[in-house]
């Protein structure tokens, strides 16, 4: 698949995780890599340019027996973007859709 | 590939950014690495998941925002904006930004060349024989002489330490405005 493409169906995936709960990075390329084939170096870069962009927030947070874990959770500007971003696709895909079915 | 080269190949291709964000990212593929092994995964196992370090690093340092599910704003419309922002600048930034550099530019020789006048004088005063080569139309005294010399040196060295500043602040606003137009072109 397109890189540009997945790039941005991979930034509604994660916003679209991370709403539903506070994840850590490795969660969350586990989440991820379970569906879709990535090479998981692309998530890292993601969460941190989505976090610059105050689409989501860190946070540390104590795990058992190893160092503390890096948390990422929405922000309400993120659940806007997650909103748009999905309205987009659902869009996109339609039109999709309906050249497949010409 | 281990986790050291992997760690190294990272932060060598990361070298462009601060000490500080480098060590932010750094930190994040640690993590990674650490849950990893939690999972029973080999350090090759976890490098070859993570796929390329260069590749990853390029991501960070590269152009932002490409996360959009649909790449906004045609060819067409980053043709003209491109020529618009060409047209713009060779009209009116063009002309007026040699012009504010040719000044710092002088300025700086001018400065330079202060605090050399200045040293000269200074050890000037110690030969005799350069006295004839300083035309005054009265006669200058030995203490007038260094004195004026070190006075002068002064004079060009914070001449050169304001002028260190211009020029690094003149930079700075250059490299913003390069950044805005490049922004404008890819049209973020």
């Amino acid at each position: 698949m397109n890189i540009q493409f997945k790039k941005g169906v991979l930034a509604l995936c994660v916003l679209t995780l991370v709403a539903k709960k506070d994840c850590y990075g490795y969660e969350l390329v586990q989440a991820i890599s379970e569906d879709i084939e990535i090479s998981e170096g692309t998530i890292y870069p993601l969460l941190r340019r989505l976090s610059k962009d105050n689409l989501l927030s860190t946070y540390l947070k104590e795990s058992d027996g190893g160092p503390p874990r890096k948390y990422y959770k929405i922000t309400p500007e993120g659940l806007r973007k997650q909103m748009d971003l999905e309205d987009e696709w659902k869009d996109f895909s339609k039109k999709v859709e309906r050249i497949l079915r010409r | 590939m281990r986790k050291d080269e992997f760690m190294k190949r990272l932060n060598d291709s990361l070298y462009s950014l601060g000490r500080d964000e480098r060590e932010e990212i750094i930190y994040d593929y640690e993590e990674h690495f650490e849950n990893g092994f939690a999972d029973g995964l080999t350090e090759e196992e976890i490098c070859y998941n993570l796929g390329n370090p260069d590749k990853i690093a390029s991501s960070y340092t590269g152009h932002r925002n490409r996360y959009k599910v649909e790449p906004r704003g045609t060819v067409g419309g980053g043709i003209f904006a491109t020529l618009a922002l060409i047209f713009i600048n060779l009209i009116f930034v063009l002309g007026p930004a040699l012009g504010i550099i040719g000044v710092v530019f002088g300025f700086c020789i001018a400065a330079i060349s202060i605090s050399f006048s200045g040293l000269a004088l200074t050890l000037g005063a110690f030969i005799p024989v350069a006295y004839s080569y300083i035309t005054l139309p009265f006669q200058l005294s030995f203490i007038t002489i260094f004195f004026t010399g070190i006075g002068l040196t002064a004079l060009g060295l914070l001449f050169c330490i304001g002028m260190y500043f211009v020029v690094k602040y003149l930079i700075i606003g250059i490299k913003y405005y390069i950044d805005f137009n490049v922004k404008i072109i890819k049209g973020a």
